[in-house]
């Protein structure tokens, strides 16, 4: 969904990567990491009860992360994807950490926290 | 025969032949009324009860579901719930293990509560209520 999109393409170039940057990646990027997938108890078996995920949102200046960041919420925010097993999810944002920078890194960053759900 | 605790995953509501699909929980609760019994000869002012009416009633709480199979086995779905509350006819229900050698209650209930429940992003829950009509049969399952 994310490489999907032309607004946060346009920020990012395409460096969106799952769990881990390459080395020496340019910035801006953006990572996504699953957190937590949750499920619930029925008799019958266990039953999904979505996942949650981070996005981390980097970049060497304040005003660059804070427009990846706001990219990637109206990239994901309220969201359904198909999936290729057929199901759908809907994704949607959770929180937001405020801007922090990272001195050895030497730069900023803005995780996001989102939910996604199997949807209809 | 279960020989431990009962695991309450294994002691199911059967509607009609089938189980509640997606169900978390379920139960059985019977009461009677005690009629007081006052007379002179009551000892040391204690009060003393006669049996009076029986009654039971089953509740169960799951989550909605479409589907009438699960794990390969005919399940009611929350449609098949609402087609036996919107009937005028009593269901007949038990609540078993299905295990050899464990207990089977069992008898005749009006589904007579059924809730359809749906919170923003969350699974949406079905539960209801079987007020029971006539007698429970206990029997040992062979």
């Amino acid at each position: 969904m994310l490489r999907d999109d032309t607004q946060l393409n346009n920020l990012v170039a395409g460096r969106v990567y799952p769990s881990i940057a390459p080395q020496n990646a340019a910035a801006p990027y953006v990572l996504i990491q699953q957190v937590e997938e949750s499920e619930q108890q029925t008799q019958d078996g266990p039953i999904s009860d979505g996942w949650t995920f981070n996005v981390a949102s980097i970049a060497i200046d304040n005003s660059t992360v804070r427009a990846v960041s706001r990219a990637v919420k109206t990239a994901l925010n309220w969201k359904v994807k198909q999936l290729a097993a057929g199901n759908k999810i809907r994704t949607r944002f959770d929180d937001e950490s405020d801007a922090s920078y990272d001195n050895d890194q030497q730069y900023f960053q803005i995780i996001q926290p989102y939910r996604a759900r199997v949807t209809t | 025969m279960t020989e431990t605790v009962i695991n309450g995953t294994n002691l199911r509501l059967y509607v009609d032949g089938d189980v509640v699909g997606r169900a978390t929980s379920c139960s059985l609760s019977m009461s009677k009324e005690l009629a007081e019994t006052v007379h002179k000869d009551n000892i040391g002012g204690w009060a003393t009860q006669e049996s009076r009416k029986k009654s039971f009633s089953i509740a169960f709480e799951g989550f909605t579901s479409e589907l009438k199979t699960l794990n390969s086995v005919d399940v009611k779905s929350s449609a098949d719930l609402f087609d036996i509350f919107n009937a005028s006819t009593p269901i007949l229900w038990k609540f078993t293990t299905d295990e050899t050698g464990d207990t089977q209650y069992a008898g005749s209930a009006h589904l007579s509560e059924l809730s359809i429940n749906a919170a923003v992003e969350e699974n949406s829950t079905t539960s209801g209520s079987f007020t029971g009509t006539g007698a429970i049969t206990k029997t040992t399952i062979a």
